[in-house]
This record gives C-alpha cells, structure tokens and sequence, in this order.
C-alpha cells in the first residue's frame, strides 16, 4: 500500500526526462571512448554507470528527507560546505596548478558540486525569510554575501567558470524573491555598463546608445531626482573607469581576458575547441551520422569530448533531430521546476525549486552555448551526461531535492 | 495562486523560451544551413589523400634488355609518439642500414607528428627490417629510376628528376606513357595524424606506365660507344658521335656522343653532356657530301662512271678562289673522282650539273629538314634556297662546304643508297606496350621517297666500294667483308671571322656493309682531331673496328632477326631447359640427345663416348656458353657415384624427373606440390640407386626463395 503511493506520487515528469537524458549521455560517452582499446577509456563508461547508480540512491535518499529537516539544517550546511570548499586550499595541487578535489573514503569529490546546493538551500532559506520584496537593501547585501563567499573560494581554487555560475543563480531567485524590478535592474546595470565599454573599443556608439537607453528607463521609472542621478553617475564612472582599470591590466591578464570571451581569437587554445566542436555538431547535420560513427570524436578531433564537449558528440551522432529532443527533454525539467515552485505552498521548497531549475538552466545553456560558440570555454558540465562523479551525484541529488518538493507541494 | 506569482512565471518562462530559441536557432544554424560546409571541414581533417604511386614503364633495346627501370624502394617513416620502444627500433635501422643508432634515435626523439627514418631503402634490406614488426614505424613504396647500363646510349634515353619525371631524351619525351597514373587511397586520420585503414573508402589503383622497346641494339651501341671513345682518345678530339642504322628498315641501331654522362647521377656533369649531337648538332660535312653530287650527276646522265675528268694537277681557281685537293691528279675517271675524293673533279661536274639540281637533290636526300626521326629537339640544318647562292656556293655546297647537317640527316642519306635508292624514315622507337604486355604502338619500316634509280645507286655503291678498297677509306678495309664507305674532313668555319680553320676539321666517315646487300649503316664523327687530320687515319680505324666487333657477334650472324614475338621477357628455349645426362653415351646418340641445344655443342677429344659434359646434368645453359662433351675412346668405367641434384622450389613431376636422370631412387614423404625439403640435401656424393626422400608442399605457389628457408 506505502509502496503503491509512493511510486504514485513520484513526479515523473522530473524522473523520466532525467532518466533519457543519462541514457543518452552514457550512449555519447560510449561513443567518444569506443574506438580507443586501452583499458582505461572503456573502462569510463562502467565508471559513469557507477556514478549513476550512486547518484540515484542519493536522488532516492533525497526524496525522503522531510523539508523541515533540511530547513532546519539549511544553515549548517552551508557552512560545511564552506568548510569544504576551505579544505580544498590544505590538499596537494593536482599537475595543473589547481585543487578542486578532495578525497573521501577513497572518491575523488569536488566539493565546489557540493557547495552549489548548500549554497541554493541557504539562499532559499534566507530569502523565504527577509523583506527584498520591501527593498531592503541590508537583505539585499546579504543575500549578495551568502552567494559570494563559496564564489570568491571557488574563483581561487581556480575555477572561473563555476564560480560564475553562483553568481548567475542568484538574479532568478531575487526575481522569484519579488524583489522590485527597478531593483534588480540598478543591480545589473552596471554589468551591462562594462559589458557596452568593452564592446566600445571598436565603435563607441555601443557604450552610447547603451546610456540613451539607461536615460530612457531611467526617466520612465520615474523615482525620486537623486536615486535617477546617482543611478545614472554609478553606470557613467564604471563606463569611464573600465577602459582605465584594463589599461592598468598586465599584457598576459588582458590577453587571458580577451581569449575568455573571444576564443576564437586563439585559434590553437579556446579557439581550436570551439571551431572542432562546431565542425562536430555541424556535420552531424539534421539527421546525424548515427550511433558510434562520428569521425570528429572517433579520431579525437573533437577535444575534452567526454567532459565539456559532451554534448558535441552526442550533436555529431544524432543530428538536429538528437540535439532537440534533449533540449526538449531539458526544457521539460526546467519548466516543471519552475511550475512545481509556482505551486508550492512552502516559500522555502519554493525558492530551492527556483534555484535548483536555475541551476540547470545555467549549466545547460552555459555548456551549450559553449559548444555551438555562442559563449566562451569555461569547464561547466553538462548535467546527467557530462563524465564526472561528483557532478553526476549533485545534479541528481537536486533532482532527489526537486521530486521531494514536487512530492510535498501542498505540505506548508 | 496569487496574480504575482503567475506573472514572474511568464516572465521566467519568457526568458527560458527566449533563450532556447536563440540556441535551437544556433543549432539549427550549424547543423542544417551550415551543415555540409562543417562536414566538409569534418572530411578534410580525418581524410587523407594518398597518393601510390605507378610504376614507370621500361625502356628496353630492341632485345628486350632493360636500359631503364623503376626500383622499388622502401621509405621508412615513423610517427614518434606511436614508437613504444625508441632505441629497439633505431637498433635495428642501425644494424641493417648501417649508420650509427644515434641518428635514429634522434629522428625518433623529434617533437613531430611524422619524421622519415630512411628513404629509398633497398627492398631486400626493407623486408627484414619490415619483419620485425615496430610499432608507429610505417612503410611506403617508393620508385626509383635505375640505369642498369650506366652511360650506355645514356643521351637517346634521357634521365629523370627525383621525383620520377623525364627531363631529357626518350625519358622526357615519351613522359605521359611510361609515366602511368598514380593511384589513389582514401585513409583515416586521427588528430594525433595515426592513420587508420577504412575499406570503406575509395581506392584507385596505379596504373602503371607503358614501357617503351626501342630500335637501338644494345650490343651495337656498347660497341659503337666504345669505338667513338678510343677514337676521340686516340685522335686527342674535343668530342664526336657515332650512329649505326639498319638501312632498310630505317631503325637506329646505336646512336651515341661522347663526353657523355651517367643517367644513375646526371648531376655531376655538365648539361652539355646531356645533349644528343647526332640529332641536335650541325657541322659542314666536308667530302662525305660527295655523294648527293655524284648522285645527281650520275641520275641526270652528265657524267658516267668511267668518263674522264681532268683534275687540274691539284689546284683551280674559281671567282677568284683557289680550291684545292689534297693530293694533286691529272685525268681520273668519274669514279676515281669519288674513290679518291678529289674536290677539283667534283666540282667540276656540279658546275655542269647547275644550282636548282643540286639543291634538289640535296633536299631529296633530306638535308635542310628534319630527318622524321621524331626526337625532340632535332636541328634541320642549313640549305639555303639557290636563289641566294652566291657565285661560289655551287661548287663549295658540291663538296660540303656551306651546308650544315646533322649526323642523322647524313647517315639516312647513306641509308637510301644502301637501300638502292629508297630514303626511309628513320625509326627510334620500335613499340610501346602498355602495363600488360600488349602492344599499343608499333612502327613500321616507312618509306619516303626514292631518291635515285637503283641502277644509279648501284654505280654509287660500287663507288663507295672503291674507296674503301682503293681509294681514302682504305683504313676502314676488314678483310672478308665487303664494305662500302666514304671519308669526310671538313674544315670548321672560323666563329670569330668568315673564312675556314686550317687546323680545325670534322673528321667524318659513313659506310655500309656488307656491300651488296646492306645491313648496317654506320657514320662517326670526330670534331677537332689534333692527332691524325684527315678522316682516313682517324675515323676510318675506328669505322674498321666497329664493323668487325659487329661481324664477330656470335648469335646475331650478322644478320638483323626481326620477330614479333620477341616482346616476351622469355628466356630463349636453351636456357630454360635443363641439360640431359649425355655421359658414356656414343657421340651420335648424344647429339640426338641434346638436338635442341645443336648449335652449342662443342665437342673435345677425339673418341666416340663421351666420357664427361660441363656444364653438368641438371643445369640450365648460360646465355654465350656452350656445352662442351669431353670424347674418349676407351669405355670408360661407369662411376657408382652421382651427386644429387637441387630439388628444391622444383615441381614434384620435375624432381622425379631429376632423381630418375640422376639414377637415384625417390620417395615423396609428404604433399604433392613444390618441393620443400629433400633428403639427402643437393651437391652430395652419393651411390646410384639411393634413396632421395622429398618432402613437398601443398601451395604450388610458394617461391624458390621462400622454400630455402
């Protein structure tokens, strides 16, 4: 009886797209390790299944933990998380300079996977409880606090690209908060400021036309004369300083900056990457060249192809066809979460569904908008078929996180 | 659900569409618009063209000797990050190529995708570093051009670059059909640059090239060569070239100039001696020319041969020019005109004769034109129209003066006399067959046009007779050969003022034999002799040598075989087939024994029985050697003793064959088609009746070589 509704009030809509996507994930890894002999490559995919059947005990695991009991320790594990993240700075850099590792029983465990969901429970937690929607501005600057410390250890492990990420989540959720859109714009416009300076080298009415439109809303929104003008000034000086402040920048900072966001300006480094991945995806074209007869992955044109540029592979074997059913299979997750919140009568399990659909909103875009060149390389996985232990765990322990709410909706 | 709620859901869900069509957007973009661009590029990068290259096509002599090959050769390569044992692979290329490992094991240590270890490495050499089976080490067949004749008619066949193009003679010329097409492979490529065998991808296979038969002899050329050699060295000359033709058939037997150059290495010498004089170089014949003179006087009836002329005791002059002989004579008859080669009584008679005859003449004899030889970079010469003659030209062209020829164009001219009067067209190149053996081009004896009555050339050739039996060719005389042959010494022109070298001459002379019926042509010149002026001390010799060194040919007899089916590799049928046991029999059954090899039996001693033969039972008659049976009359005592033979690679028929001739006994252990193993092992004494054990395989392909293992 117990058995029977559990199974009934398992929301499948999360669970099944979630179970094709690994499917397919494991299908592309198969793929890109098939033609290589050596022991250690095939042995990735019963690595990867592995993670899977973990990740799926975590999800289960999950899913049973009562709401109130992860409120209740929502705080504490941040601040484990943090530990973690502290942690990682005491343990031997790896051959690249960098440590994102810890061992555990054995497990190599990125804690940074980890932080991401206590980082989202905490957040939740906090914004269910402040006043943003009334604009307080000290909630405002804490909420910014609680996101930016695992982000700064992040960034100094270093891991640019993750540490991105906890600052891209963060927007969604004060969106979901209430908290006033004028607000969240005078939080984003100057990024946009910088961004239209950049852009300037070359044609300065980017930068221009950019502060017509601020003059334009900023009129519109009509707020007091002094929050106008200041507002207004803040976006000016960091238009003015930006230019200054790069100048200031050592050549081999710049350089690192510009082939971050322009890869295609190095074209044996970031650049040589995206323009493989593309050539994979590309001539898979609409129907694909079918399962386990990609020559770009087959004969390793295609680099980091069973970490970041999973999804290249997976493009190049099954096509345009492929490629939007699993965005499809995506969006599904992502609008269901977002539903799921919209429902849910606890604002706590209401924000973590938030955070959570954002976070694979992220990672999902981030990673393939990487792959077709829309945006630069950064190492983000791609959840449920990037190879990885650690992220394969997290992001299904999110999903646990997000049947559990889905489960518990019309619990207060 | 409050109002809040569902709005900050559309406007989430408005940015997630929003984002999404901008990706499926991007998607849609590579994969379906851009898609076969990206494939292209996909293509590009993990297929890689390779060329195989065709084997060029031979040049053989008209004996089907090869005068130029391809090679195969070896090119090992290696991909250093494939290697896995560095110093075991250059170990070996050290120890079977004979460099130090070092070198090597650089090339292997080299921070590149693909280095070459070594190229063009011998096949033999190649196989046995092949076997040894290294890993990231590859192996491609490269060809190589190989003169097996060195210098041998080196100017007529040309050479070719490294990359296996004709860049002068026969070689470049006839380059689109000895060439081939070189084949092509489609393989797969890694990013790592490993290449992967795909049967899924096209192939073409080379075509190899036609091979090319030419008329030359090679014989006649070695000998030609050599003569023109001593000559030049003998006279101390600046250079020379030599031709021999085979008159009725217009074929060039040998055709040469010295300095000449090694083919296998044409870079270490000078272009100039790249160059084929006999086509490509004029000079002013001098008396050898007579002959067009006594042609046209002797066809248009002014002179016969037994009319007198008187010969001015040795000096006239004409237009205020003195001309002179070399010998000063009274009255000579026309054909002691010839035969002595007075310049006096030859002109005279062209002055009778007129400018338009004998320009006319001289143009039927094919002089001022290509000879249709068909080589490029043939000269024509110089004959100029008689209308821009001057007063002296008549008599200076009738004795070879102000004309410029070239050596084909004489020896053609001396062809149709020997011919009865017929010029033919002179061939170089016999046929082309293609890769398969077959016959694409064949040239035929052509004719070009008669020239003189055959009476006429009769009475020219019994001229030409006389000076060598009596008159300035007499050095050429071989006694038993009846030889018909004219000299030439021509002046050279001086190349800084008008007027002739006196010291300076082009010693010619151009003969056929055997006189009546003509089968060879043979013409050398000498330039710029410094021992010997005159062309009967130093090219007659030489002519003399030429035509007796050809007479003593032993097969050919003197006479030019001409077969079609000659064009088969085939070893003639006396030496493919193995020599009977002639031994204690009488001498007339072993004649009937070895009827196949009757002309190459040379018999020794004086009895009846032969007693012994070299070479000895069993073994395949040499080309140029002869059986030699040793006669005794005693009855010799019969030897219990026999040497067994080699079995091995033999066909089982054929070993039984061979142990039955050997008076042994046989018995086939195993399989039924080549011999293996045999038992005793070959060259041991053993007595008649032993049993010999052979062991044979089941592949009757299986080669000699492999079956010595």
């Amino acid at each position: 009886m117990k058995r029977k509704s559990f199974i009934k009030n398992i929301d499948f809509i999360f669970l099944i797209p979630v179970l094709l996507i690994i499917v397919a994930g494991l299908l592309a890894l198969y793929s890109s390790t098939y033609p290589v002999v050596t022991s250690e490559t095939s042995s990735l995919v019963y690595k990867q299944i592995t993670w899977v059947i973990l990740g799926l005990i975590v999800m289960f695991v999950m899913i049973f933990i009562p709401i109130r009991v992860i409120y209740a320790l929502s705080y504490t594990l941040y601040i484990f998380g943090i530990f973690l993240l502290i942690m990682v700075f005491f343990i031997d850099k790896d051959t690249s300079g960098t440590s994102r590792w810890i061992y555990l029983f054995g497990f190599q465990f990125q804690p940074s996977e980890f932080a991401k969901i206590t980082t989202i429970i905490a957040l939740s937690r906090f914004l269910a409880e402040s006043k943003i929607s009334q604009n307080n501005v000290k909630d405002i600057i804490i909420s910014f606090v609680i996101v930016s410390i695992p982000m700064i250890l992040i960034r100094e492990q270093p891991d640019l690209g993750t540490s991105l990420i906890f600052a891209l989540f963060l927007f969604p959720l004060l969106f979901w908060a209430d908290l006033p859109i004028f607000s969240l714009f005078v939080i984003i416009a100057p990024f946009i400021s910088i961004v239209a300076i950049s852009l300037s080298t070359s044609r300065i009415y980017i930068f221009l036309i950019w502060m017509v439109i601020l003059t334009i809303i900023l009129y519109l929104s009509k707020k007091r004369l002094w929050v106008t003008i200041l507002n207004y000034m803040v976006n000016l000086a960091v238009g003015i300083t930006a230019p200054y402040l790069w100048n200031r920048l050592k050549p081999y900072q710049q350089e690192r900056i510009k082939n971050f966001l322009n890869p295609g300006m190095d074209p044996r480094g970031a650049g040589y990457q995206i323009l493989q991945s593309k050539t994979a995806i590309g001539s898979g074209g609409f129907r694909g060249k079918s399962f386990l007869h990609g020559t770009q992955s087959h004969l390793r044109f295609l680099p980091e192809q069973h970490t970041d540029f999973i999804f290249s592979v997976f493009g190049e074997e099954f096509g345009f066809l492929g490629v939007i059913t699993i965005l499809g299979l995506y969006l599904m997750i992502i609008i269901h979460g977002i539903n799921v919140a919209s429902f849910c009568k606890n604002r706590f399990a209401g924000y973590i569904a938030v955070g959570i659909s954002s976070i694979f909103l992220i990672h999902i875009f981030v990673n393939i908008g990487m792959t077709v060149g829309l945006l630069p390389v950064t190492g983000i996985p791609l959840p449920f078929m990037t190879y990885g232990g650690s992220a394969m765990i997290s992001f299904l322990a999110m999903v646990g996180l997000l049947i559990n709410i889905s489960i518990n909706r019309l619990k207060y | 659900m409050s109002r809040k709620i569902i709005y900050r859901l559309k406007i989430l869900k408005f940015l997630l569409i929003l984002l999404s069509v901008i990706i499926i957007w991007k998607l849609f973009y590579i994969q379906v618009i851009k898609g076969n661009e990206f494939k292209r590029i996909a293509d590009s990068q993990h297929q890689k063209e390779i060329d195989i290259p065709a084997k060029r096509g031979n040049i053989y002599d008209r004996e089907m000797r090869i005068l130029s090959q391809d090679l195969e050769y070896y090119s090992f390569g290696c991909y250093p990050d494939k290697v896995e044992n560095p110093v075991k692979v250059a170990n070996i290329f050290a120890k079977h190529l004979g460099e130090k490992r070092d070198t090597y094991l650089r090339k292997i240590r080299e921070n590149k995708n693909f280095v070459w270890l070594k190229r063009k490495v011998e096949k033999k050499i190649g196989d046995k570093i092949w076997e040894n089976n290294m890993k990231g080490v590859t192996k491609t067949i490269d060809y190589s051009r190989f003169y097996s004749y060195s210098n041998t008619a080196c100017q007529v066949v040309g050479f070719t670059d490294i990359d296996n193009n004709g860049l002068t003679g026969i070689e470049n010329q006839y380059n689109d059909d000895l060439q081939g097409k070189d084949g092509k492979s489609i393989l797969k490529v890694d990013a790592m640059g490993r290449i992967f065998p795909d049967p899924g991808y096209l192939y073409k296979p080379p075509q190899n090239g036609s091979s090319l038969i030419l008329t030359l002899d090679l014989i006649c050329q070695t000998i030609a060569e050599e003569e023109l050699k001593r000559a030049i060295y003998e006279s101390e000359a600046k250079s020379g070239m030599v031709v021999i033709m085979y008159p009725k058939g217009g074929e060039i037997l040998a055709m040469a100039s010295f300095p000449d150059f090694n083919p296998n290495s044409p870079l270490k010498f000078n272009t100039y001696n790249y160059r084929n004089r006999v086509i490509a170089d004029t000079f002013e014949p001098g008396s050898t020319f007579k002959i067009v003179t006594a042609s046209a006087i002797l066809e248009e009836n002014i002179k016969k041969y037994n009319d007198i002329i008187f010969c001015e005791n040795g000096k006239i002059k004409i237009y205020n020019h003195t001309i002179r002989d070399v010998k000063s004579y009274g009255n000579l008859t026309f054909q002691e005109v010839i035969e002595k080669s007075s310049n006096i009584g030859t002109l005279k008679c062209a002055m009778l004769l007129g400018k338009r005859k004998l320009y006319s003449y001289a143009r039927d004899f094919g002089f001022g034109n290509e000879s249709g030889l068909g080589l490029i970079g043939e000269a024509s010469g110089k004959l100029r129209k008689p209308a821009i003659w001057s007063n002296l030209s008549l008599p200076e062209i009738a004795i070879g003066q102000e004309v410029a020829i070239t050596a084909i164009q004489l020896i053609n001219a001396y062809a149709a006399i020997a011919n009865n009067g017929i010029l033919m067209k002179p061939r170089i190149i016999k046929a082309i067959v293609d890769n398969k053996g077959k016959i694409i081009e064949k040239t035929n004896p052509e004719e070009i046009r008669r020239i003189i009555s055959e009476e006429t050339a009769n009475t020219l050739k019994s001229f030409l007779i006389g000076v060598v039996e009596k008159g300035t060719g007499i050095n050429a005389k071989v006694d038993g050969i009846k030889i018909a042959g004219k000299t030439g010494t021509a002046q050279k022109s001086l190349s800084d003022r008008p007027g002739y070298s006196r010291t300076d001459v082009i010693s010619s002379f151009v003969g056929f034999w055997p006189a009546d019926e003509p089968e060879f042509v043979c013409l050398i010149v000498i330039d710029t002799p410094r021992k010997g002026h005159y062309s009967s001390t130093t090219t007659a010799p030489a002519f003399r040598n030429i035509v007796q060194r050809i007479s003593n040919i032993p097969s050919r007899n003197s006479k030019i075989v001409w077969k079609n089916n000659k064009y088969t590799n085939n070893k003639k049928l006396v030496n493919s087939v193995r020599l009977p046991d002639v031994r204690n029999l009488t001498i007339d059954v072993a004649k009937k024994k070895l009827k196949i090899f009757k002309d190459f039996i040379e018999i020794s001693g004086n009895g009846s029985i032969v007693s012994s033969q070299e070479p000895s039972p069993g073994k395949y008659l040499k080309e140029g050697e002869k059986i030699t049976l040793i006669c005794e009359d005693k009855p010799i005592k019969v030897e219990n003793k026999v040497i067994t033979p080699n079995l091995i690679g033999l066909s089982l028929r054929k070993a039984i064959n061979d142990i039955q001739l050997n008076k042994l006994k046989f018995k086939v252990t195993y399989g039924n088609g080549i011999v293996v193993e045999q038992s005793p092992l070959p060259g041991k004494k053993v007595n008649i009746g032993t049993v010999c054990y052979v062991r044979c395989s089941d592949n009757k392909n299986i080669s000699r070589t492999i079956a010595y293992k």
